[in-house]
């Protein structure tokens, strides 16, 4: 069933992201650092992948780009602490840093093979989605301390590269733009998420010790 | 792997999911979560209502105000804490000043002056640590002093008591410890310890302390020492105040109007108990300091009816929840714990039973009642009320009721009558009555005749000898007097606190 023809398969793939992080939060129990990074780290995937054309390569560049990003922003974050300066400004200054340093990074990969990937627009679209994690990220680690961020970065990166698997495979996007009652099955989905009350499977690890005791 | 019957799981355990679509949407409504969230709006709301909390010192709602604040009169110690704050973040405890300078020392001996502690002001205000990153109020309150009891226990910090209160009734609870590695706040998640606490005596259980980190979520150890200089043992710690505590948690959930609330309270050397915080979302890890699953206490008070006084909600607790010391007394002692009056099963023995079953030619059902009974460490024999002899399946002892209830005036007379009836017991006239005995009263001497039941109480089921008397205008038709009662320990403050087994 098309209820549409020709509507991209990307914009049907967002309620299903959506969809599977609620999942994997409600009923598998490991929580994201919100929708919101996800959802552009996916993005930021598919981008590269339209780049690049491989999947390799592009898992590669994604890896590479955000931990440069990430690392470069906490790395600034981390040699700021001692200054007494406004929260906001601090954040600004931890974008500029991490833009900084992947621009000095771009440069660098510009000089190789991989010069025609690296000043595609598409590329810089990915790497300016990637960044705008990092406030998210920052608020996170102030909230909720180290383990947690950890914690929650890797679940967002680990969910981020299923979702970009499924948003850059073929068969599945031909499969949702010819089907889109496969909507209404998400749909049903979210209603049983919506009103799952059974503990979270990492909850059973977590409490079992109780009853085993 | 999962070793253990999921069923049981969910009948115990409180998960998140549940706690929340079950718990919170249901029984704590937005409008007083927003007050539980606000720390100064829930102080002046429970000093309105006369609870007492940590004093104010000084509201900072904006930036120009830390122009104008007289650093200089501030105390040796308090503690500045973001209003609308969330898991402990942002709250700084100040407990001495360096002398003759405009500086304060944190728990970990670090010195802290006025230019950071307005930096860290203006982070507050900007809503670093609100927990929906919105501007928030920054105030200054009170450093509460340890408590004797409890000082020696935490690293620097104030030990708070987390109550869990579920519609008026104290469910759980737990005593919270900072720590070295926690900075001297409490919170579990940054490495404070977690105890136990029996709700009935209000001591102290098992303890629990964060692993390192894991995937799936904060996980705990067991452990049974403090982990920092002096090493104590927490177990069977007696938390001071504890009734008032209970008082104390159960008004402030019924003032919050929020259903399902964690109570945070601290414990002054000099003031008593006072309310710290309310929390509208009170984290699961307390079932984890208990050993215990929450749900099946929040199933065990739902069917109480509400609107009872506080002291009626406590004594509920108690008596549901109070039993994790007394299972430890009982392991080591190895005999069960029972209150003045509890409920006792009651069968004929397996002699009579068989009797009964001849007699009626039928394959009927062992009778069975189960009644009040009183522990009497007064009497020395147990006794049974006639009727209720009767209604088991003792039907000889209606022949000689008048016998058995009859009062004699005197000792002779009394004798003579049971001198017969041992006679008839000679003659094996009697099946399942076992002996006579002269009993003497307030108003002269009775006959009693004695049978052999079984009766179950707690988990223990043996053959009793029971006097046959007529006790129906009294209010248990059971004694169990102390000949009996060797495998009990009784605990006089308790009543109808076994569970049949």
């Amino acid at each position: 069933m098309v209820l549409i023809p020709d509507v991209p398969s990307l914009i049907l793939n967002l309620p299903i992201i959506i969809s599977l992080i609620a999942i994997t939060r409600y009923m598998i129990g490991f929580k994201t650092w919100k929708n919101y990074p996800v959802v552009v780290l996916t993005l930021a995937f598919y981008l590269l992948h339209l780049t690049t054309e491989s999947l390799l390569a592009t898992a590669l560049l994604w890896v590479f780009f955000l931990i440069s990003v990430i690392g470069s922003a906490f790395g600034t974050r981390y040699l700021l602490r001692h200054f007494k300066i406004n929260y906001y400004a601090r954040i600004a200054t931890m974008y500029l840093a991490a833009m900084t340093f992947t621009l000095f990074l771009i440069s660098i990969l510009a000089l190789s093979t991989m010069k025609e990937w690296v000043l595609d627009h598409n590329f810089a679209l990915a790497v300016f989605l990637m960044g705008t994690t990092i406030d998210e990220l920052a608020t996170l680690h102030f909230k909720k301390g180290s383990q947690e961020l950890l914690r929650r970065v890797i679940t967002t990166l680990g969910l981020s590269v299923i979702m970009g698997l499924l948003l850059t495979w073929t068969w599945w996007n031909q499969l949702l733009a010819t089907h889109h009652e496969i909507l209404l099955f998400v749909l049903v989905i979210d209603l049983i998420v919506a009103f799952w009350t059974v503990a979270r499977l990492t909850e059973i690890a977590r409490f079992g010790s109780i009853l085993k005791d | 792997m999962i070793d253990f019957p999921l069923t049981e799981f969910s009948r115990k355990i409180l998960g998140i999911n549940s706690r929340n679509l079950t718990y919170i949407r249901k029984l704590n409504p937005p409008k007083y979560k927003y007050i539980a969230d606000d720390k100064l709006l829930t102080k002046k709301i429970l000093e309105r209502n006369k609870i007492r909390t940590p004093e104010l010192f000084k509201i900072i709602r904006t930036k120009e105000q830390l122009e104008y604040i007289n650093w200089a009169a501030l105390p040796k110690s308090f503690v500045i804490k973001p209003n609308r704050g969330t898991h402990g973040s942002g709250i700084i405890v100040f407990y001495g000043k360096k002398k003759g300078k405009l500086a304060w020392i944190t728990p970990n001996m670090e010195v802290i002056d006025v230019g950071t502690i307005k930096q860290h002001i203006m982070d507050i205000i900007d809503g670093k640590f609100s927990i929906d990153g919105r501007r928030d109020i920054a105030f200054f309150e009170e450093r509460v002093s340890n408590h004797a009891i409890l000082k020696p226990y935490a690293y620097r910090g104030i030990p708070d008591i987390r109550v869990i209160v579920y519609n008026s009734f104290p469910i759980m609870a737990m005593l919270r410890l900072p720590t070295r590695e926690s900075r001297g706040t409490a919170n579990l998640h940054a490495g404070g310890i977690g105890v136990g606490i029996d709700i009935g005596s209000g001591v102290t259980t098992t303890a629990i302390h964060r692993k390192g980190f894991d995937l799936i979520g904060d996980r705990y150890n067991l452990i049974e020492e403090t982990i920092d200089e002096p090493k104590l043992t927490f177990k069977g710690l007696k938390i001071p105040y504890w009734d008032k505590i209970l008082e104390l948690a159960i008004k402030s959930q019924q003032i919050s109007k929020l259903g399902f609330v964690g109570v945070d309270i601290v414990i002054d050397k000099e003031k008593g108990p006072m309310i710290l915080e309310l929390n509208a979302r009170p984290g699961l890890a307390i079932q984890l300091a208990n050993q215990e699953g929450m749900l099946e206490r929040i199933t065990q008070v739902k069917r109480f009816k509400q609107k009872k006084t506080t002291e009626k909600y406590i004594a509920i607790a108690k008596n549901l929840f109070g039993g994790e010391i007394e299972e430890q007394v009982e392991n080591l002692t190895g005999r069960e714990i029972i209150g003045l009056v509890e409920r006792a099963s009651v069968s004929p023995s397996h002699e009579v039973y068989e009797q009964l079953k001849r007699s009626t030619k039928k394959n009927i059902p062992l009778p069975k009642e189960s009644v009040k009974s009183k522990i009497d460490s007064g009497a020395l024999k147990s006794a049974i009320d006639f009727n209720l002899a009767v209604a088991i399946g003792y039907k000889e002892l209606v022949g000689i009721k008048d016998l058995i209830t009859t009062r004699y005036h005197t000792l002779k007379e009394a004798h003579a009558v049971k001198d017969a009836c041992d006679a008839r017991l000679e003659k094996r006239e009697f099946d399942t009555i076992k002996d006579f005995v002269v009993v003497k009263s307030s108003n002269g001497y009775t006959v009693r005749a004695v049978i052999e039941a079984q009766i179950t109480l707690g988990s223990v089921t043996k053959t009793y000898k029971l006097n046959v008397s007529d006790r129906s205008d009294l209010l248990y038709p059971i004694i169990i007097g102390k000949r009996d009662l060797k495998e009990f320990l009784i605990d006089p403050i308790r009543v109808f606190t076994m569970r049949q087994s």
